[in-house]
Formats: C-alpha cells, structure tokens, sequence
C-alpha cells in the first residue's frame, strides 16, 4: 500500500516538474500545449493520491478535455509559421528572473517545511505500524478460532462479524500548527477521521452550527443531509459532500459563477468576432 | 402561500437548510445590476446594425439609479453578522461602496454614445459590460469569504479586459487588452496561492475565521506551532495583497497601468480607474482588517507587518506618480500616473489608519477620499471623450490646443475637474487630501511617531508637484494657439451633458457640503462587519458620538425654529 | 522520507508554480504566456487539494472547483484577446506589441 502510494507519488511529481519545464521551455506553442495536457494529466493523478476524486475526474475533463483543446484551436487557427516564432535569444533578464523565482522558490520552501517534523512523522508511523501489527495478530488469532466453530450458522455469523472489524493501517500524525492539521495521512487514517468527524456532527457533539459553519439564522442549524448521515456514508473527495458543499454553504459563489461565465461569454465575442 | 410551497419544495430538492427572507436583501444592489445587464443584451440582440442605441445609456443609467438608490433604502435596514452561510456582509460599508460603484458605472455610461460616435463603434454590449462589472464590484464590497471575494474580483475584471480592447479597429486597444489581461490573470494566480496558503493555515476561507484562527496560532503558548506557520503566513498575505495592490494600481505593481488607460476606449478608462478601485480597495480593506487584524500581523509599532508594506507602497507609488506624470506629453497616459498617485494617497489613509485600533473609524478618509476622486477622474475622462481632433477622441497636449476657448463648455469643465484633483480649494479633491492628510498628522501626533507626518509631508510636497501637469492641461486648452488646418470636433450628445454636469455639480458639492458624505462614510466605518472586540468597542464610541452629533443638531435645529417666535 | 507528506505534495506544487512565474516572466509567445499562468493556477489548485486532504475538510476542494470555472472564463476571454491581436500585428509576439510605448 504504501509502496505503491509513493511509487505512484514520484511518478507523477517527475512527471509534472519535466512536462511543466517542457511548457516553459519549448520554442512551438503547440509543443507547448501538448505538455501542458501530459501535465494536466499528472496533476490528475495527484488529485487521485490525495483522495480528491472529483477533482481529478474534472481535471482531466475541464482541464485537458475543454481549454486545451481551446487552446489548440487557437493554435492551429492562426497558423504561426517556424520564422514568425523567433529564435530564442539569450538575454541578461533571464538571469535575472531566474535568480528571483530562484530567491522566491527559496523563500516558499524555507515557509513549507517546518510544517512537517519528519522525524516525529516517522516516529508516528513505527509506533503506528507495530500498533497495527498486534492489532492484526489478535484478528488472525480470532479468526483461528472462529475457524474451529463447528456450528456452520453460527460461524457464518462470527466470521461476518470478524471481517468488520479487520484492522486497516492507518497512519495519522498532526502537525504543530492548532486545529487539526495533519503532516502525514493515508487513504484509510483519512475515511477514518472523515466518518469519525461526520458521526459527531450527526450525533451532535460538535455543534454544527459554529465555526465557520453558523448561519445567520442560529434558530435552525444545519442539516446534515441523507447521504452523510446513516451507516453508509459518502466518503471523502466524492460528489455527494461536494455537491452538497456547493448548493449550500457556497451557494452564493456557485451563482457568481454563471454571471463570470456569461460576462467572459459575450466579452470573447464581441472582441473577437470580425464583424457584428 | 405559494412561495412558502416553493421553499419547502425547493429545500427538499437542494438547500438543505435555506437562508432566511432578510439574508436575500444582501443581493438586492447586485442583483439589480446584473438583470439589467441581461436585460440589455436581450434588446440589444434585435437592433439592427446602424440604427442608434443611446437610449440603452439612459435605460442602464437609470438602472444603477435604481440599484444605488436600494443600497440607500437599505442604509438604516443592515444586518449584524455574515449571511449566506458567511458568503456576504450586508453593511453599511458595503452598500458605501455599492452607491459608489454605481456611481462610477452610471457616469461612464452616460459618456459612451458621444464616444462611441466619435469612434464609430456604437454597439449594446458596451453597456452590459459596464454593468457586469458594477455588479462584480458591489459584490467584491461585500464579501465576508475569499471564495465570494475572488468569484467577485474576477465578475469584476474580466469585462474590464473586454472594455479595454472594445475598439476592434484599434490595434492599440488590442495591445492594452492583451497587457491588462496577461497582468491581471498573473496577478490573481499570485493572489490564489497566496490564499491557498492561508486556508492551510487556517482551515477556513472565511474571513472572520480566518482572523480568529490566525490570532489563535500566532499567540500559541506552544513555541513550535507558532514557528512551523510563521512564515508561511507572512507568505501568504504578501502574496494576497500584491493581487489588490495589481488592482489598485499601487507601485511596485503599477507596470500595466500607463499602457492600458493609453490605449483603451477613455470612458471605459473613467470606470476602470475609479469602480475597480473602489472594489479592489473596499475588499482589500476588508481582508486587511477582518482577515489579518491581529496586532503581530498588522506590524507597524509591534515590528513588521503588513502596515508597513501600505506605508512603503503609499510613499513610493505617491512620489512615483507625480514625478512621472510631469515628464508626460500624452494627457490619458499623465492622467494614469496621476492615478498612481492617487492609489498613494488612499493608501496614506489606510496606513494612518490601521496604525492601532483606536484609530480604526480614521479608515472614513479613505472613503471619503474615494468618492472625490471618483467624481473629478470620470469627469476628466468624459471631457476627453467627447472632444475629437481629425477623426479621432483627443490623446495628447497638443491635440487639446486652443479647446478651451473654442469649446468653452468643455473647457470650462475640464478646467473644474483639474483643479479637483490637483486639490485647489472649493472642489472635491482639496477637501478629500485635507481630510487623509490630517488625519494621518493627527495619527502621527497622538501616536507620537513621527513617520505617519512625514508620510503626509510626502504627500502634501507630491501633491504641490502634481498641480503643474494637471494645470499644463489647461494652459494648452486656454493659452495655446489652436492649429488651424486640424478639424476638431466636439460631440456633445444629451447623455453626455447630463454625465459631465452631475459629474461637475458633485466635484463641487463635495467640496462645498462635504458634511453629509463624511457622515455617511463614519458611518459605514461604525456599521464595518466582523473586527474583533476592541475594534469593535472603538465603533461603540464611533457610534455613540454620531447619535449625540444628531441629537444636538436635532435641537439646534428647534432653537432655529424656535427663534422667530421669540 | 519516500512515502509521500504534506510537505513534498506543497514543495511540488511550489516548485510547478514557481516555474510558471518564470515562464511568465520570460516568454514572448503571448500563447505561451497564458499557458504558463494555466499552469499557475494548477499549482494553486494541488496547493488547495492537498490542504483539503491533511485538514480532512473540504472547502479547499471547492475553492479549486471555482478556480477551473474562472479558468475556463479567462481563457475564453484571454484566447479572444490574442486573437484580436494576432489580427492587428500578425504576430503573438509581446514585446512587437509596442505601440502603446512612448
């Protein structure tokens, strides 16, 4: 699991530097374009990593599926002949941008990483690994004896009951920053504090109506609708959570939205169009 | 009846818990805007090519009549706290901005026929353009979350890229787009990351939360938590604010704006340099002093801050402005250095400002400020609009030679809007400067830093500097001889009378009455949504101040009353 | 130090955003200019993703969502521009577009 996690994490984080440098880097447009949807592509998998799978589903079909394609279009339809595109020329304001993004990679980066304490991390995770290890072996030992049921009825039952409790590895470790950042997460540790999180809200514990989640209204909370409630949860980074996110809390963007594509709409036209 | 069926109905279907009948009053400004943009697509898609469209100005002036007018109906109805699940403010700072915002659409509007005869370009969609972007602006004064706040911001500026290349036989106004585009899309990807960041920080995107959860983190009695986010989170404002400051046009961000106001249509410049403003400073304001309020964050006296990056960007963009601006020959490219300047000086109010909370209700400079420069920039911009030298609107001193005297009402207003922003005595513009410049030596003095003076001396000295271009303006309109073989013209239509009169009458009511606009920005600075309890207090005392103010006018005025009978 | 953390999903999408900026900042091709604030803005969306993921909520999913709707706006509107350019100068060129310097 997490050989695979990781193998797949440095593919796609290769894959998307090298095809984002090509974007930079090639001399034909078109060229250009092409790596950039290799490099859509790639992002897609991360969003996959990381448990986002709408997103990575809109990536590739918004992203790579739709302005790409405008883009190549665009390309294709003003036909830059190899002379009209210039020779690459050297000149002593790439040195200078290069030493500034230089100086701001730096800059992020020295603020990015004392978020993780990797060593606390790898602590986290042999303390978290053995955990899981007793935890499987108590599960094997359980299933041996339930394999020594005579009772075929009986057995049934038990192993049914068994198999709902088998033991994922689950890695959770927080950062130092209040309120609950995690450093270092995996798929299960994720739909464990997801359901955990959606359970208390449902059970009322924490209160839904505070945070960045009141309303004006404090008379009426908000509801937690069918499909995050019950014992089969959505889980995390599907459509359901999201769509319910969008028609409720950001229901105010989500209509800005349609005027900003309308306005781009009639815009694009009237500055493109020949004649009207 | 019938509407409580369609609410349950429509709950059942997608709003889970629906917002209650007074959070719909928030959209009301914006809402009024955006319908009658669609409204006049919709004529405007059965004109035939050729036929006249000024009507539509009228038709879309009288419609941000209408939406400024509500922002003032629901002056005395605002409601405490965000609505929409946190998504929008309904206050009396962001109905300010929204009266503003239409303000600036409906004058710009009001200039276009005249310019677009001018040009030969007379087409509808000019005008929803306008009123897209009003209804993006009203929005971004009134978000209370960055997602609303961004959706707003972009409401706002993708017309604004289309304004700026509307004269499709121009291929100037095409560079100007194509420079304002590329600058404006980078500058909202810096902003993006720079939220990105602060929501992984914080949690949250809402701005309240954002603030509480930064005070929380920044005042961790745990030294490690506090040292992991640091940097991160001062990464992360530079970032967000440089995207406003793009917008504001403040230097070291100001690259783009001399080429754009050039080459783009001048009464779209009239709009763009005074309603995207005004948006961009009223949702900067917002996300400086609900998002990033704490002390540490704010800097200034408790060491570096984002204060001190208002302060730097204020002196420089003030001195930058003005000293350029001189060196201009073409009058649209000196009028957007003097923008430039201007950005300086709003920012001089907002750094005053912002040094403690107890001179929070000082950010009513700002406003006020706003609402000059407003009135004299579309004004100038609406002379050079209808004024046209061989075929073409006026661009440079010399085509401007001589107007003066051969148009006089054209040169008489160019004259008045001059002065207003060099800031001479009973217009707008003096009132405005004295009112930021006082307050930041008051700051200065009560605080006993000597820098905040120093800032107004900056500007009070950059200031005197600029009064020689805009006064350059009318010394070739009035002393220099008109070339006699140019065909100069002037097209006045009626709208354009009724923009560059009201434009006229406000530059001088505000700085003849300046009473009742100054009221009404203490009071949108009192009525400001979502500070923490010590601004708030300050507001209390704001508040309290304004009703004994009332009350004692109220009975002065029956002692007046009371007079003749005695 | 291979298994993936919260820091090496950020410095990824740090380092493709920081080579966005530079693409800006040094290309010509006005295309290749816009492609390169695409990529920007796909950093900003892992930067949001990944967030999401270790703060467990999911706004930060949201905010990208909303990120490709204005990107898909901008590049209607941006690809118009350049077309309108292109019909001017014959050229895509940024530093051709010159007539605006005085």
């Amino acid at each position: 699991m997490g050989f695979w996690e990781s193998l797949f994490f440095w593919i796609f984080a290769f894959g998307a530097v090298l095809s984002s440098v090509a974007v930079v880097a090639m001399r034909n447009p078109l060229y250009s374009a092409l790596a950039l949807v290799l490099d859509f592509f790639f992002f897609a998998g991360l969003y996959g990593l990381l448990s986002a799978h709408l997103m990575a589903i809109t990536q590739v079909l918004v992203y790579a599926g739709a302005i790409m394609v405008l883009f190549l279009f665009i390309i294709m339809l003003l036909n830059l002949r190899d002379d009209e595109l210039g020779q690459f020329e050297f000149r002593i304001h790439h040195l200078i941008s290069a030493g500034a993004i230089g100086g701001l990679l730096f800059f992020v980066a020295t603020a990015i990483t004392p978020l993780v304490d990797m060593d606390k991390v790898s602590a986290d995770r042999e303390e978290q690994a053995k955990a899981y290890e007793a935890s499987l072996k108590t599960y094997e030992n359980n299933l041996a004896q339930v394999e020594g049921e005579t009772d075929e009825k009986v057995k049934a039952e038990k192993l049914k009951k068994l198999e709902a409790s088998k033991p994922a590895m689950t890695l959770q470790s927080r950062t130092a920053i209040k309120g609950p950042l995690y450093a270092d997460l995996n798929e299960s540790g994720l739909e464990r504090v997801w359901q955990e999180r959606l359970a208390r809200h449902e059970s009322g514990q924490t209160a839904i109506n505070q945070g960045k989640w009141s309303r004006f209204d404090k008379s009426t909370p908000m509801v937690l609708p069918e499909s995050l409630s019950g014992d089969d949860r959505a889980s995390f980074g599907t459509i359901e959570p999201m769509s319910i996110l969008i028609v409720n809390r950001f229901v105010v963007p989500f209509e800005l939205t349609a005027l900003l594509l309308l306005a781009a709409i009639v815009g694009a036209v009237i500055i493109a169009k020949r004649r009207l | 009846m019938l509407s409580n069926l369609l609410i349950t109905q429509f709950s059942t279907l997608a709003l889970l818990t629906p917002p209650v009948a007074a959070e719909y009053m928030a959209l009301v400004p914006g809402a009024i805007v955006s319908v009658l943009a669609l409204i006049i697509i919709l004529v405007d898609s059965f004109h035939r090519p050729g036929t006249r469209r000024d009507y539509l100005a009228y038709f879309s002036a009288i419609g941000l009549a209408l939406a400024g007018f509500s922002a003032y109906v629901l002056w005395d109805n605002t409601l405490a706290g965000p609505v929409f699940n946190g998504m929008l403010y309904l206050d009396k700072f962001g109905l300010f901005f929204a009266i503003l915002a239409c303000l600036a659409g409906g004058l710009a509007v009001l200039q276009a026929p005249s310019y677009m005869r001018l040009v030969r370009m007379d087409r509808g969609e000019y005008y929803m353009l306008v009123l897209f972007s009003v209804a993006g602006a009203i929005f971004m004064a009134n978000a209370a979350d960055m997602l609303t706040l961004f959706i707003a911001l972009e409401v706002m500026s993708i017309p604004v890229y289309c304004l700026a290349g509307y004269l499709r036989r121009d291929g100037r106004s095409a560079e100007a787009a194509l420079k304002y585009f590329i600058l404006g899309a980078f500058s909202a990807g810096l902003m993006l990351y720079g939220i990105s960041l602060i929501y992984g920080v914080t949690g949250t995107t809402s701005l309240e939360f954002i603030g509480r959860n930064l005070s929380i983190i920044i005042h961790d009695p745990d030294p490690a938590g506090a040292l992991a986010s640091g940097n991160l989170i001062t990464v992360g404002m530079l970032l967000i604010f440089s995207g406003f400051a793009f917008k504001i046009a403040a230097v070291p961000f100001h690259i783009w704006t001399p080429d754009v106001y050039t080459g783009s249509p001048a009464p779209a410049v009239g709009y763009m340099s005074t309603a995207v403003k005004a948006g961009a400073i009223a949702a900067m304001l917002r996300v400086l002093l609900i998002a990033f309020e704490d002390p540490v964050l704010r800097g200034g006296f408790n060491g570096f801050g984002w204060l001190d990056v208002v302060f730097f960007c204020a002196a420089a963009s003030m001195v930058l402005g003005n000293v350029v601006a001189i060196m201009q020959k073409n009058v649209k490219r000196m009028l957007a250095y003097s923008s430039i300047a201007h950005a300086g000086y709003l920012l001089v109010g907002v750094a005053a400002s912002s040094a403690s909370p107890e001179f929070f209700l000082h950010h009513d400079t700002v406003l006020f400020y706003l609402a000059t420069y407003t009135a004299g920039t579309v004004g100038a911009f609406g002379v050079l609009s209808i004024l046209g030298k061989n075929g073409r609107p006026v661009e440079t001193y010399d085509d401007l030679a001589g107007l003066g005297l051969k148009y006089p009402v054209a040169g008489v207003l160019m004259g008045l809007f001059m002065f207003s922003s060099a800031g001479v005595p009973p217009f707008g513009g003096f009132v405005g400067k004295l009112y930021i410049f006082s307050s930041a030596v008051q700051v200065g003095n009560t605080t006993g830093e000597f820098s905040f003076i120093g800032l107004a001396l900056v500007g009070v000295l950059s200031s005197v500097a600029g009064a020689y271009y805009y006064l350059k303006v009318l010394v070739s309109m009035y002393m220099k001889k008109a070339d006699e073989k140019a065909d100069t013209e002037m097209v006045m239509t009626s709208s354009a009378k009724v923009s560059l009169f009201a434009s006229a009458l406000l530059t001088l009511a505000l700085g003849i009455f300046p009473g009742f606009a100054i009221e009404m920005a203490r009071e949108s600075m009192v009525d400001f949504q979502g500070p923490s309890a010590t601004t708030q207090k300050v507001q209390e005392q704001g508040r309290q101040q304004l009703e004994e103010m009332r009350q004692k006018e109220a009975s002065s005025r029956v002692v007046a009353d009371g007079v003749p009978q005695g | 130090m291979f298994e993936p953390t919260l820091t090496h999903y950020l410095i990824l999408a740090a380092i493709t955003f920081c080579i966005g900026v530079f693409g800006v900042m040094v290309r010509r091709n006005a295309i290749t200019l816009f492609m390169c604030v695409e990529l920007m803005l796909n950093s900003v969306n892992l930067t949001f993703i990944t967030f999401s993921k270790y703060r467990v909520d999911m706004d930060g999913h949201i905010f990208g969502f909303f990120v490709m709707a204005v990107a898909a706006a901008e590049a209607a509107v941006g690809l118009a521009i350049i077309l309108h350019l292109f019909r001017h100068k014959r050229s895509v060129d940024v530093e051709r577009a010159d007539a605006l310097q005085l």
